[in-house]
């Protein structure tokens, strides 16, 4: 029912102002940055005037089709998995009856906010072929003559990348099942179809929108993801994208001509993640299940299929959680890291009295903390209005906007810092050195990702609901106030949660962008690890580990009384 | 509304002129010759301190603002020392501190953009390359700098050290007895280190001071023991990280580890050590920035850093002080291959040797 479309609300007013002030905001924001990276891609340091030279370099050379295979397969191969966990993880915990289900909750998160770093550096102590402790113990206890794991490979990486990213991807699939209306699959039910059949042919293609957002940001993820390339990928001789930029922008002088070729090529591979997200939900309408009627998702009975599922999460808690905690909590606690139990005689606080006594601690915690509240706030706030224009509307140019809010994907984090100095540092309110600056950045970087997000959740609403409130007389403001967003709250909740999680972890831009007071958590984990402090980084982990337990578990009984957990 | 956008839209075009041209922006400082002529010797009352004149005007100024790449507890540790100190004449410190690439990036954005907000920039000697080029920094010869010898500070008195960086091969003691252990930087290509070996991905300083100082610029000769050291080496990534996985057990020796950072995990007890006979030394240290706010603090910190008193600050903090005499010998190898700004020209040619032999590129 194309026709369905229609313009903005008859009457214009805020209908008209809200959208058009996002929709510059938005402008503003990518519009810079973009432009210094393709303008840069354009240049050679120290040469004046325009040249095709960097792409001619980059592109002819066969090894960048590579690296693009290589970014390829590994984004390809983490979303899998991390959709394959995840997805299967929040339908268990969300929509079945599976024992002690809201306990798992916030322990799911728990790698969300274990630096990228550290949960790698842990996978190597587990899987590496020569001191993994998990090859040690297994080829002890069956005799094995060779390591049952190699982490130092394309797989290793596929593996460490998607259990730390599936997550995410739980996030925003319980977002899309706590917004689903059962009458599909209560009819289906009645029609005598079996649980499998509904979830396979009624469940599952519902959830297609969400589907396909959720495996489109663990795709983009994957292929602008660094640690783990870098500490996994460089002995494996996997060299993808991201650490060609890297190592683009980090050689003397700086090659932000290349790295500008290198992040489109970035794009581009991002763009084919797009295209084929757009065709998977290019019909919004059949995925409309959020209507006028008041429901509530309905609880499978897994009947003696509950404790198979609760062992099915025991062993990913086991996998994904626990194992990697419990190496975090062992480094943490020696004076240095060996495979050994005898280290168990050289425990020490002395790292945990490390962090405590750094001098920018305190504040790098509020500053991150504060960071991450706004960003998050303004991330999905900014979305949400860009999503509506984008999906409810027929004006010309808003798939510009979708394509703009998407664009900073492959804008290296550092390219992105170098636009916003330049932008700003001049701006006449001095924003320049403080948390402002940061927030824009991140606001920036996480806009693609919040765009998802809000797409997603938008196509899966109906539009019936704000036509009766346009016919009933309520402005532009009070319908998307009163209706759009409560009904989107818990997939917009884990967006929020998603990029509040993503900015407490952002550093490529906040390098270049922090100052003495701005400093944040991610910088002063890279300040500790380049002094050799890798021992304190795990303390600092872990004491964020049960931090973030304890804040979710609280927050989850917040939400709970406030209706949004009840399902 | 059409104004409004042809307004917005030329800003972004100039703010892009700005970011992308370069030299474009009328407020960055016109490129300096490095030249010792252009240099201007502060006049000092006792050798090795400032006049009246310098600290009567710093303490007018009253702040100074140091870009540094030492990390963030030593940055402060050194600032705490400073403020301490009598001869910073109540000057404040701020303190901006950041790895040595993403502070000269910074600062060079800044720069670039109209805006100098250091005032002395204190970061790796080959990192200092950089805004030595462009001609942001300004020739002033530190009095308490004079004795130094002359590879530890420019002729100009463009920048001088302040502390050195020792690179090195280190080993695991429990896999490699001391006997066994690398003496000189091609032990590193014995083939009985094939497969144990790590390199740190990102150390083409190493190659350039091997390549300069001890084999005199035979590149030849430079890529042959690159290539057999590399038949034995698997790349890692980050210093810390390698060193970490070294102790382990992931290699046997790490062909770059940092001496420093070394030093302290074996403190610790962890069992690791390092070659002391020979290593490259880096230079790292401080320029005075050109056009800076406070000028006359800058000199002010840079003479109580580079003397006695900042020296001492800097060893206090295990790290290895410039100054002759002031570093602990132990942290020192026998021989020395100093790298430094003086190399920045012969880098490129190093890293193609390192793209295409150390990451196979």
């Amino acid at each position: 029912m194309r026709g369905a479309r229609r313009a903005l609300p008859a009457r214009p007013g805020s209908g008209i102002i809200v959208p058009a002030l996002a929709a510059l905001l938005l402008l503003l924001l990518t519009a810079v940055p973009v432009a210094t990276l393709v303008m840069g891609s354009l240049q050679i340091e120290g040469r004046p005037g325009f040249t095709t030279a960097n792409y001619e370099h980059v592109y002819s050379d066969p090894r960048t089709y590579r690296l693009l295979l290589n970014s390829f397969l590994y984004a390809v191969g983490t979303s899998i998995l991390a959709i394959g966990l995840g997805t299967s993880l929040a339908f268990i915990v969300e929509r079945t009856n599976v024992p002690f289900r809201r306990g798992f909750f916030a322990v799911t998160l728990v790698p969300l906010i274990v630096p990228g770093i550290v949960s790698t550096i842990a996978w190597i102590y587990l899987a590496s072929g020569r001191i993994g402790v998990l090859n040690r113990g297994l080829m002890a206890a069956l005799g094995l003559e060779s390591p049952p794991f190699e982490v130092f490979s394309l797989l290793g990486m596929v593996w460490t990348e998607g259990l730390h990213l599936s997550p995410l991807v739980f996030l925003v699939m319980v977002g899309a099942m706590r917004a689903m209306d059962p009458a599909l699959e209560e009819a289906a039910m009645t029609s005598g179809a079996r649980p499998l059949r509904t979830l396979r042919v009624v469940t599952l293609p519902v959830l297609v929108p969400a589907l396909a957002a959720a495996a489109l940001i663990m795709f983009i993820r994957g292929l602008e993801s660094f640690e783990v390339p870098a500490l996994l990928g460089l002995p494996a001789e996997v060299p993808v994208i991201t650490s060609e930029i890297y190592f683009a922008l980090r050689t003397y002088p700086q090659d932000y001509g290349l790295a500008g070729a290198l992040g489109v090529g970035l794009l581009l591979v991002s763009a084919v993640g797009v295209w084929s997200y757009g065709r998977l939900t290019r019909r919004a309408e059949r995925f409309a299940t959020i209507t006028g009627k008041g429901y509530r998702p309905r609880i499978v009975e897994l009947g003696r299929w509950r404790w198979v599922a609760f062992v099915y999460i025991l062993v990913y808690l086991l996998v994904v959680v626990v194992l990697p905690f419990l190496v975090l909590l062992f480094v943490s606690l020696v004076p240095f890291y060996i495979p050994s139990l005898d280290m168990l005689q050289k425990l020490t606080l002395q790292h945990y009295v490390t962090v405590f006594e750094h001098p920018d601690t305190l504040r790098a915690v509020r500053n991150s903390f504060v960071l991450a509240l706004s960003s998050a706030t303004i991330t999905m706030a900014l979305t949400a209005v860009i999503a509506w224009i984008v999906v409810r509307t027929t004006l010309p140019g808003r798939r510009v906007l979708d394509l703009l809010a998407f664009l900073p994907i492959g804008i290296p984090g550092l390219v992105l810092a170098v636009a916003i100095i330049f932008e700003l540092i001049n701006f006449p309110i001095p924003i320049y050195g403080t948390l402002a600056i940061l927030v824009i950045a991140y606001v920036t970087r996480y806009l693609p990702y919040g765009m998802r997000t809000s797409t997603a959740a938008m196509v899966q609403l109906h539009r019936e609901l704000e036509e009766a409130a346009a016919v009933s007389g309520a402005s532009w403001a009070t319908s998307f106030r009163r209706i759009v967003v409560p009904l989107l709250w818990p997939s917009l909740v884990a967006g929020w949660i998603y990029v509040f999680v993503v900015s407490v972890r952002e550093l490529s831009s906040s390098v270049l962008l922090v100052s003495h007071d701005s400093t944040v958590l991610s910088f002063l984990i890279l300040d500790l690890q380049q002094s050799g402090q890798s021992n304190a980084v795990a303390a600092l982990s872990v004491m964020l580990v049960l931090s973030l337990v304890v804040i979710v578990g609280l927050a989850q009984r917040a939400s709970g009384r406030f209706g949004v957990k009840e399902g | 509304m059409d104004r409004r956008r042809l307004v917005m839209w030329l800003g972004i075009v100039g703010l892009l002129g700005a970011a992308c041209g370069g030299g474009t922006v009328a407020t960055s400082p016109t490129p300096a010759a490095a030249t010792s002529a252009a240099a201007s010797v502060a006049p000092t009352t006792k050798p090795g301190e400032l006049d009246a004149d310098t600290i009567a005007k710093a303490k007018t100024e009253g702040e100074v603002v140091l870009y540094t790449s030492l990390s963030s507890s030593d940055s402060k540790k050194i600032a705490d020392a400073f403020a301490k100190s009598e001869k910073s004449y109540g000057i404040k410190i701020t303190v901006n501190r950041k790895s040595s690439e993403d502070l000269v990036t910074q600062f060079m954005t800044e720069v670039k953009a109209g805006k100098i907000l250091a005032d002395v920039l204190e970061t790796g000697g080959l990192d200092l390359a950089q805004p030595l080029k462009a001609g942001y920094l300004e020739a002033w010869k530190v009095p308490a700098a004079a004795g130094y010898p002359a590879e530890l500070k420019d002729a100009g008195g463009l920048w001088h050290a302040a502390r050195l960086g020792v690179e090195t091969i280190a080993f695991n003691t429990t896999a490699v007895p001391a006997a066994d252990a690398p003496k000189t930087w091609e032990d590193a290509a014995d083939p009985k280190w094939k497969g144990k070996c790590l390199i740190e991905s990102g150390d083409v300083e190493v190659l350039l001071g091997l390549g300069e100082r001890k084999y005199k610029g035979d590149m030849a000769k430079v890529q042959d023991v690159l290539t057999r050291t590399m038949a034995n080496c698997t790349p890692a990534k980050g210093h810390t990280e390698t060193v970490d996985q070294l102790i382990a057990g992931q290699g046997a020796i790490f062909w770059g580890a940092h001496a420093h950072s070394t030093e302290q995990k074996r403190a610790a007890g962890a069992p690791v050590d390092y070659m002391q006979t020979e290593g490259v030394v880096t230079i790292d240290g401080p320029g005075l920035v050109k056009g800076a706010k406070h000028p006359n603090a800058g000199k002010v910190f840079l003479n109580w850093y580079l003397g006695d008193e900042g020296q001492k600050a800097l060893s206090d903090l295990f790290r290895v002080p410039a100054k002759p005499g002031a570093a602990n010998a132990r942290l020192l190898p026998k021989t020395i291959y100093y790298t430094g700004p003086t190399l920045a020209d012969k880098f490129s040619a190093y890293q193609d040797m390192w793209n295409k032999i150390v990451l196979k590129k």
